[in-house]
């Protein structure tokens, strides 16, 4: 596996982009096809939502003007939920509904038989509990009360030319907004933050995501150590596409875009140079993310 | 800084070994093989009646198939490779808009080097009505699911077709006979004027295998 700059730090991981399992993936969308393949993947847009939005936005304070800079390793962490295990497959050609595994549930699959006696095999799930994610960030400061952030991670997943390259990339800002407002007891910032990921040189999987949030702290201490708990409001969007081939032809899988409300609570925990920090949020699926942060 | 390491040292490990730890987990795999036949109805009056050869080996390439997502032919059971659909497309619809072929009946039969028949021909699809005109192909291209109508007997001679491939890529037994098929289509043209359409029926093949991965978070 060859590492990118960044990713030499640390690897976005996609539960499913290790090259043999993304392979299978392949494999099995092959098999599906319109809604099928929509409900076999919808756990993963879900997951990658709640998860790649999480850690963002972690405080409201950003200063009026001077120069800050950090490296953040920012990690977020969901289990799944037992709804997100099974989706109901439409009829189809004399094949009646059927309740079958997603892409995180049983690895056993489920046929279903039609009245002429053909059974169709419904492709099993990776038996996914829970989504990890990790990713660097390096964030710089500030101008007229905005700081902005960008993420960007590549490697090629094994040696397989299918699946190809992964990449993740990211941009976003955070504006102050207590800059306007004097006498606030707490520093509030607005944010926005656009990623992208692709996997695969045929963009096997392909997402768009987009995060606002609205972030309130408040800073505590005043010695070397200072903790700054934060809460945050915001709307998260993942918009997610799977495009592989079934015989010899293209197909093209759409994900109907996924807007989920966003709420945060967590904490910083400053030293010099090095912070700390932790939240838990509930988004498509509740999580927990952390980071660790080096700079000025 | 020193405390600050053995925090954060901990704490940046368990994120990193959350990104990397791993279960084995068996998954039943799905995989897609089809084939398609191509038919151009042209000038015929009342009645459509049409035969095309088809290398249904060439078409499935089952050993490449099973190459290119790493399974071994071995893995398979004899019987894992099915017909599980049949579809319907018109890629040309006839310029009369209500086209329609009525009472259509798909045969198949194995043919031999020669395109010699090799015994009776299986009904494959029986009793569809086929829109073929452009009136009423509003999606020329797209696919229309006719599974309902797939006859038992062109069932049985296809996944009798595909055990003997799959036995015969084992090394269990010789193989099919043949590696292609004569699709003998016949129906009722409605209008009586002139038919003038291009169609497909494609064939979707299933095969399922077990797998062994190594899935994170599982």
């Amino acid at each position: 596996m060859r590492f990118g700059i960044l990713g030499a730090a640390v690897a976005a991981v996609l539960a499913v982009s290790g090259s043999a399992s993304g392979d299978a993936l392949s494999d099995n969308l092959s098999t599906l096809v319109g809604d099928q393949a929509t409900g076999y993947l919808g756990p993963l847009s879900k997951g990658l939502s709640a998860s790649a939005n999480a850690g963002i936005f972690r405080g409201g304070h950003v200063p009026t003007a001077g120069l800050t800079a950090r490296l953040d390793l920012t990690g977020s962490y969901i289990s799944f939920s037992d709804t997100d295990r099974t989706y109901t497959a439409p009829a189809f050609g004399g094949y009646p509904e059927a309740e079958v595994p997603t892409v995180i549930g049983d690895p056993d699959g489920a046929t279903v038989s039609q009245g002429n006696g053909l059974e169709f095999a419904y492709p099993g799930g990776f038996n996914l509990q829970n989504l990890a994610f990790a990713a660097p960030q390096i964030t710089v400061g500030s101008v007229l009360g905005t700081k902005a952030m960008i993420r960007y991670v590549t490697f090629t997943v094994g040696d397989d030319e299918e699946l190809g390259e992964f990449t993740y990339w990211a941009f976003g800002a955070q504006h102050s907004i207590s800059q306007y407002l004097p006498g606030l007891p707490v520093d509030i910032a607005v944010g926005g933050m656009f990623q992208q990921f692709d996997l695969g040189s045929k963009d096997l999987v392909k997402a768009d995501l987009m995060a606002w949030n609205v972030t309130g702290s408040r800073l505590f201490g005043t010695g070397a150590v200072k903790l700054e708990p934060y809460a945050g409001l915001g709307m998260d969007s993942c918009k997610m596409e799977a495009n592989y081939d079934s015989g010899d032809e293209s197909v093209q899988v759409k994900l109907d875009r996924q807007n989920d409300f966003r709420g945060t609570l967590g904490a910083n925990v400053k030293f010099p140079i090095v912070s700390l920090n932790v939240e838990g949020y509930v988004a498509a699926e509740m999580g927990v993310a952390g980071s660790l942060s080096f700079g000025i | 800084m020193k405390t600050i390491a053995k925090v954060a040292l901990p704490i940046l490990s368990v994120m990193l070994m959350a990104a990397t730890c791993s279960n084995e987990q068996i998954v039943t795999l799905s995989l897609g093989f089809p084939t398609v036949a191509r038919f151009i109805a042209t000038g015929e009056v009342n009645f459509h009646d049409d035969s095309q050869i088809v290398n249904v080996t060439e078409d499935l390439d089952i050993e490449g198939a099973l190459d290119d997502a790493d399974i071994d032919i071995n893995d398979l059971e004899d019987d894992a490779i099915k017909i599980v659909q049949v579809l319907y497309r018109v890629i040309q619809p006839d310029v009369v808009a209500n086209r329609i072929i009525t009472n259509t009946l798909v045969e198949v039969v194995p043919v031999d080097a020669g395109n010699n028949d090799i015994g009776s021909p299986a009904v494959l699809i029986t009793g569809y009505t086929m829109p073929a005109g452009s009136g009423n192909v509003p999606n020329p291209e797209e696919w229309i699911d006719i599974t309902n109508v797939i006859g038992t007997d062109g069932i049985n001679l296809m996944n009798d077709y595909l055990l003997e491939t799959v036995q015969g890529l084992k090394g269990n037994g010789p193989g099919p006979v043949n590696d292609s098929f004569r699709y003998h289509v016949r129906g009722t043209s409605a209008p009586p004027t002139e038919t003038n359409f291009e169609w497909e029926v494609k064939l979707v093949f299933q095969g399922t295998v077990q797998k062994s991965f190594d899935v994170p978070f599982s």
